[in-house]
């Protein structure tokens, strides 16, 4: 599974920050970002999105669907 | 609501929503841009541009109104300000300052998405870049 997160749509709650601190957080201005930057372990990136972590899958799920600005989106992958 | 068809290609190009007629003082103006809504709200003071999603449960902030709010005061004091500066989400009523998105009174964390509108002689342009307003 791969995430990404629109910061256009980005509310800044930090929802998504509380759930899963090992896949996002918020930048300087206040927006999403996901840690694909190194910070996330093994962390690979394409244009569509950063590849999840099997055990941080569901939390990922929960963030997205608890985002307030809709901007975080899953893609499955073949296989999963 | 109004469909734009010409979309900004980049968060910092300017693309022109119409003549400033066409977007009345103190109603969100919601509109259709890049399969996203956003809303034009002309106040006294000038133009804003939302998105539209309340930071507290992605509530349709552009069916929402403008209003003011009540400030803090003192016991059986009523205290109305920021007229036509604020708007209110119309699933739970947390109010939101046009300008910035920020909550009113730091009641919701986070904050409704504010993009760049602008006049120009008498168009009003748009742009999808964000202030930089930290909540």
């Amino acid at each position: 599974m791969r995430v990404r997160a629109d910061q256009i749509d980005c509310t800044g709650s930090g929802m998504c920050e509380l759930s899963v601190p090992e896949v996002f957080a918020l930048d300087d201005a206040g927006l999403v970002i996901v840690r694909g930057d190194g910070t996330l372990a093994g962390a690979d990136v394409n244009d569509q999105g950063t590849l999840v972590p099997v055990g941080m899958r569901a939390g990922v799920r929960e963030a997205a669907a608890a985002c307030p600005g809709g901007c975080i989106s899953c893609h499955d992958e073949d296989g999963e | 609501m109004t469909q734009i068809q010409a979309s900004p290609s980049a968060v910092d190009e300017f693309i022109s929503l119409g003549p400033l007629v066409q977007f009345p003082i103190g109603q969100v103006k919601a509109l259709e841009l890049d399969g996203r809504v956003i809303g034009i709200v002309r106040t006294v003071n000038g133009i804003h541009a939302l998105g539209n999603r309340c930071p507290h449960q992605g509530g349709p902030i552009c069916r929402g109104i403008v209003t003011g709010t009540m400030a803090p005061s003192d016991p059986d004091e009523y205290v109305y300000e920021k007229d036509g500066e604020v708007v209110r989400c119309p699933w739970h009523g947390y109010e939101f300052e046009l300008a910035t998105g920020r909550s009113v009174g730091g009641a919701v964390r986070g904050r409704v998405p504010v993009y760049t509108a602008e006049v120009r002689g008498d168009e009003v342009f748009f742009s999808w870049r964000r202030g930089a307003t930290t909540s």
